[in-house]
């Protein structure tokens, strides 16, 4: 496969060109473009309602569009659904867990793309279930009830369960709106080295001062359309400004820099 | 429970379930020893090859009365237990069973519509009755690509309401057919035979192959997004499940009638030994729901020929109630 080379010279995994999203008959996004790229942590950034949610879905074909959207440089609807699910891990702002599965079961699920028709989990499977487990602190966890836990040990087996998915991009809707800030900087520098060996990571977040650190670049929505497009070094306090429509200070220290907003 | 565990609790469910359909075939007005149950068993799977005793006469009863008897049951009440479990992961709500989506009051409103009429196709008219209450539920409830499980429960249930007036309706215009009306809603095993066998058998077999999509049902519970992102098309999924699971409860329906609680119970009380997971679920409900029936048909002719759904309902219930106690 030929992935496109633009800009920085590696390659896009994830782009949108000129994409609008609806839900029903009403144009919640309106003609964005952005595209991550191999090695990439992108954060999209954005006030509550600004559309960025509906940007990660239509990336996997949850919602109604308009416009180009291709993953690892093909069409998302030229996938079928398990090889869009190789491709793409994705994990959703709200889940659904009814069922009173156990921990390591959930997590497992994410390897139902690579799994044929009658074909069962391999030990390889269950060791990359558990090392996912470990890495996002849930290690011991394996045969609780998923409906048990609290909000944010839910969160991390789902991570675990996108890593598990193995695929070549995560999109990820606020992973860290449940975690305390331990866990939120471990989900982050996961992430990281997530994306070290090529692949990117497209992520919705609220947190600006994690997407200072930790994201390459991040996009800022407002009213259903891109704002910004920038490497979250270049963010100023007049962007977010805009942005967020309150008064932001951005500070300078160790090295880093900390968004307030006034 | 571990693997280990799961391995023995199948053993020992096996072994039950022969053992059930050993007394079952045991059971009835005319009692016959266990012995000679076994002996004409084995004799007639060729294993031996002289018999002793009366079993000429026992001869008779067991083959064309209690061994297809016992044996559609079973089937029946594997269907059911499977079903129930496949609604409730499919429905997302554990009140689900075979009949939540209106199926059993469109069978037995088919098979009252040819009793009343004197049409001599009540099987056939029961099936159809199920499978078009079915087709009726599910256009109520789609809408635009995806199926809303809270949606599809209501439908049914005003669907399965509408039915069951229309039915009461018929009893009150041909009051002198009510015996034939109540085999249909309280279900009975009375006019079992060799000639119903192969369609129960079928039926159990397609149920038993539900098990194969145990990964499926797991997916659905974590949701439509979350199971489309994992590769599952969850429309065509519920479609193809629903629709078969409809199916084979409209084929049991018409030949025994309507039986409640099994796949309401079964489930329940086996996710308590087997775990959640319907890797486990389906095979032990498969198993559970014919171990219950056998259990309550045995009951029902051990207390004078009382209709089934009666026993599963007296039964059942109280065991329901006393699991809701003490979740």
């Amino acid at each position: 496969m030929t992935l496109a080379h633009e800009g920085s010279g590696k390659p896009i995994l994830l782009s949108a060109v000129d994409v609008s999203v609806y839900y029903g008959n009403k144009k919640v996004v309106c003609d964005i473009s952005l595209d991550v790229r191999s090695g990439e942590v992108f954060a999209l950034l954005g006030p509550n309602g600004s559309g960025k949610s509906t940007v990660v879905k239509a990336f996997v074909r949850l919602a109604e569009k308009e416009g180009d959207v291709k993953i690892l440089n093909l069409p998302v609807e030229s996938f079928t659904r398990k090889a869009l699910a190789r491709a793409a891990a994705y994990m959703p702002q709200k889940f659904q867990l009814v069922m009173p599965f156990k921990v390591m079961d959930v997590v497992l699920l994410g390897r139902y793309p690579w799994l044929s028709f009658l074909g069962d989990y391999s030990g390889k499977d269950l060791d990359l279930a558990r090392c996912n487990l470990d890495k996002v602190g849930m290690a011991g966890f394996e045969d609780r009830k998923i409906t048990t836990l609290s909000g944010g040990e839910v969160q991390r087996v789902m991570i675990a369960q996108c890593l598990t998915q193995d695929a070549s991009v995560m999109l990820l809707d606020e992973p860290t709106s449940a975690l305390d800030p331990k866990y939120s900087i471990a989900v982050m520098r996961i992430l990281r080295n997530y994306v070290k060996n090529g692949r990117a990571v497209l992520c919705v977040m609220h947190d600006v001062n994690l997407a200072l650190r930790f994201a390459d670049r991040v996009a800022l929505m407002k009213d259903g359309s891109v704002r910004y497009v920038c490497s979250s070094n270049e963010i100023d306090a007049n962007m977010l400004s805009d942005v967020f429509d309150v008064p932001w200070h951005i500070e300078t220290w160790q090295g880093g820099r900390i968004a307030l907003p006034l | 429970m571990d693997r280990k565990g799961y391995i023995f609790f199948i053993t020992v469910s096996l072994f039950l379930v022969f053992f059930s359909m050993c007394l079952s075939l045991a059971v009835g007005e005319v009692r016959i020893p266990l012995p000679e149950v076994a002996r004409m068993l084995l004799y007639k799977i060729g294993l031996t090859s002289s018999m002793t005793g009366a079993f000429g006469v026992y001869d008779t009863i067991l083959l064309f009365v209690r061994l297809p008897r016992t044996l559609m049951v079973f089937f029946v009440g594997s269907v059911l237990g499977v079903t129930g479990a496949v609604y409730q992961g499919l429905l997302l709500n554990p009140l689900a069973e075979s009949y939540t989506l209106g199926v059993a009051s469109g069978a037995a409103l088919g098979a009252t519509i040819a009793i009343a009429f004197n049409v001599n196709l009540v099987r056939p008219f029961a099936f159809l009755g199920g499978i078009l209450t079915l087709l009726g539920v599910w256009s109520l409830s789609h809408r635009s690509r995806s199926v809303d499980p809270t949606r599809l429960i209501l439908s049914g249930v005003v669907v399965g309401s509408i039915l069951q007036a229309l039915m009461m309706l018929l009893q009150t215009l041909f009051p002198e057919k009510l015996g034939a009306f109540f085999f249909w809603i309280m279900g009975s095993f009375g006019s079992a035979s060799w000639k119903w066998l192969p369609g129960c058998l079928i039926a159990s077999c397609i149920a038993l192959l539900f098990t194969l999509l145990h990964r499926e049902l797991d997916l659905i519970s974590l949701g439509e997004g979350k199971a489309e992102t994992l590769g599952m098309s969850i429309v065509r999924m519920r479609w193809v499940l629903l629709c078969t699971a409809s199916l084979i409860t409209s084929v049991v329906v018409s030949y025994c009638g309507v039986i409640g609680f099994v796949g309401l119970i079964v489930p329940h009380l086996l996710r308590m030994l087997v775990g959640h997971s319907h890797s486990r679920l389906l095979f032990a409900s498969w198993m559970g729901g014919g171990l219950m029936l056998l259990w309550a048909d045995m009951a029902a002719r051990a207390i004078g020929s009382l209709p089934v759904g009666v026993l599963t309902a007296l039964v059942g219930g109280p065991i329901f109630c006393l699991f809701l106690w003490r979740s």
